[in-house]
């Protein structure tokens, strides 16, 4: 079972912008990808735990700061490492609102991946 | 001319492995300095690292990092920031560089054995890296506190540490020559990078990072942090090697080497961050206990690795455990009494917040350690200062070289008889803390025991004469070098 949340809007999150929002227990990072393409992820990096929030986003890749570990956006797979992938939420949006989906299971959702 | 992506070079530019027509495989990798030849060569070309990074990468990051940290340090070089530090911090600081510092820069050596001894070009490349980033560890760990000689004369002990024979230094230096300067590339890959980086000090040097520009020293936090980035790429050196290692049959090799290394990482931690964490951090500045730290960090995710690899829990799990709630109190408690032989301040670290924290977070703090601290209050209330200096040195453990304190484990109910564990070997009688410690010995006596203990040197005769005095010279501290108590025992005193 998943809720729809509303998390932000266009207004706050403009093209080429990471940002973090928390939902329950879940830090989530929202990222607005040129072509208005807006995506949900794990919010914190699945290697030691930084924000992601704090990343470059260059494109469609996200560089963490913690230790330079680069995330495809597009598609929340690793690109070094290239062996994790960020936990995706869906994303919905309405006009200028985002919404992502949430399960409701209660507990936070991440992938780990050490290295 | 086109520029390739990494991907399409990376593999090519960096697998420079050949097969040799002119020497035997023996004599490019002697066993002793390799300790790859359980597996066989070309079962070592599925060595890969995770994280990539090409040289040019490379020198483009640690510019910018040095950088970073160079220009910070030269901002705050210039402020009153150190002077406004808690004082209990500021030991943190000083323990710290004395501890480590040096021991970086040895470490590169364990590094450059990989570089020319790993049996995989990828695994080679990537300790060229690591080589070069204990060098600069070494580097800015001397430097910076040579920045605080006007503040803290005994920065210098950054360099001068590791040339003395202090109590600490011998400890220390054992084992690190056990774990990186005398030790094979793989029981290197698998002992620094694995089970210490990994497991231990990656984690640590995020909290400590955290710690520091939450007491404000921006200098100390921002010189971590630049370190942890670079101990978390090459500390990735462990993960491949151990599973090229199970994946050839030979887990229970592996888990040997992590069984011996998990320990003594962690009888070095409970001494160095169990008291940074629990007595000289500033109360307001603690996020959390050595012992939430160590299960939180440590057990869990580095436990969770191991049963990723198939690996066990270490047979002394159990005893581990048990120790996180009293063996660094006990360790502290040791330092304190014999503050003159360190080269930091020692904090006691028990105003009565503090000790209402420690009872708090260990159940049980004052039934076990408040009893003595009440004792040692009262001398300092009543002005009996030199009642609370001991007069004889305790009995070192001959494996981690730290003072046997089982008896404080009677206290706390970890053990039922205070007596040092034994074991003969060619005739000398050597003396253990733990049985997890005796167990490392005995499995491979011949690279222990030939090493004598602070307590073997007094009582062969390397120390002369056989008093306080005379061992505090041996230990290289001049009189204005002791440690004193960092508070000035305000603590007694009911102020902090």
């Amino acid at each position: 079972m998943s809720d729809w949340h509303d998390v932000a809007t266009l207004d706050d999150l403009w093209e080429g912008d990471v940002a973090e929002v928390a939902v329950g227990p879940d830090t989530i990072l929202l990222a607005h990808l040129p072509g208005r393409q807006v995506r949900a992820y794990q919010g914190i990096c699945p290697h030691s735990e930084y924000s992601l929030a704090g990343g470059d986003l260059d494109g469609d890749v996200l560089t963490c700061t913690g230790h330079l570990w680069e995330f495809d956006l597009r598609t929340g797979e690793g690109v070094n490492p290239s062996n994790c992938r960020l936990y995706e939420y869906p994303v919905r949006l309405s006009g200028e609102q985002i919404a992502v989906s949430v399960p409701t299971d209660g507990r936070p959702h991440y992938n780990r991946c050490r290295g | 001319m086109p520029k390739l992506s990494r991907s399409d070079w990376y593999d090519l530019a960096r697998d420079m492995n050949w097969t040799f027509g002119y020497v035997n495989e023996a004599d490019v990798f002697p066993e002793e300095l390799s300790g790859t030849g359980r597996v066989p060569p070309e079962a070592w070309l599925a060595w890969d690292e995770p994280y990539k990074i090409s040289y040019r990468e490379y020198v483009h990051n640690q510019v910018t990092k040095d950088t970073t940290t160079y220009s910070l340090k030269n901002a705050v070089g210039r402020s009153k920031l150190f002077d406004q530090l808690d004082p209990g911090w500021k030991s943190v600081v000083v323990a710290h560089y004395g501890a480590i510092a040096m021991p970086e820069y040895l470490a590169s050596f364990g590094e450059a054995r990989m570089g020319r001894f790993g049996r995989a070009a990828a695994w080679r490349n990537t300790a060229t890296f690591g080589t070069l980033d204990e060098v600069r560890h070494g580097q800015i760990q001397t430097f910076f506190p040579y920045g605080l000689l006007g503040k803290e004369p005994r920065g210098d002990w950054a360099l001068k540490a590791f040339h003395t024979n202090n109590w600490i230094t011998l400890a220390v230096r054992h084992l690190f020559d056990d774990m990186f300067v005398a030790n094979d590339a793989l029981s290197v890959a698998i002992q620094l990078t694995f089970t210490l980086e990994t497991g231990f000090t990656n984690l640590q040097f995020l909290g400590m990072a955290a710690d520091a520009i939450d007491v404000g020293d921006l200098e100390f936090g921002s010189l971590i942090s630049s370190i942890q980035t670079d101990e978390a790429r090459h500390a990735q050196q462990g993960e491949p090697t151990i599973k090229v290692l199970i994946d050839n049959g030979h887990k229970e090799y592996g888990q040997f080497l992590v069984d011996h290394m998990f320990w003594r990482a962690w009888r070095a931690f409970a001494l160095l961050t169990g008291l940074s964490m629990d007595y000289y951090t500033p109360l307001d500045s603690r996020k959390m206990s050595f012992k939430e730290f160590i299960q939180d960090w440590v057990v869990k995710q580095f436990a969770d690795q191991f049963r990723d690899y198939g690996l066990d829990f270490p047979w002394y799990w159990d005893e581990f455990i048990n120790e996180l709630d009293w063996y660094h109190h006990a360790i502290h408690t040791v330092v304190w009494n014999y503050r003159p032989s360190v080269w930091w301040n020692s904090d006691a670290g028990v105003s009565p917040k503090e000790r209402q924290w420690l009872e708090e977070k260990y159940p049980g703090w004052n039934r076990a350690f408040g009893k003595h601290w009440d004792v040692l209050t009262e001398n300092v209330r009543t002005g009996n200062l030199a009642e609370t200096f001991p007069e004889t040195l305790p009995v070192a453990c001959n494996l981690c070289q730290l003072p046997i304190v089982r008896a404080a484990g009677v206290l706390a109910g970890a053990h039922t008889d205070p007596a040092p564990l034994r074991h003969v070997h060619n005739g000398r009688v050597y003396q253990f803390c733990s049985e997890p410690c005796r167990w490392i010995f005995t499995r491979r006596p011949e690279r222990f025991a030939g090493h004598k203990s602070i307590t073997d040197r007094l009582w062969t005769g390397d120390i002369n004469p056989p008093n306080i005095g005379g061992v505090l010279a041996y230990m290289g501290l001049s009189e204005a070098e002791h440690g004193v108590d960092a508070d000035n025992y305000a603590w007694a005193n009911g102020k902090h």
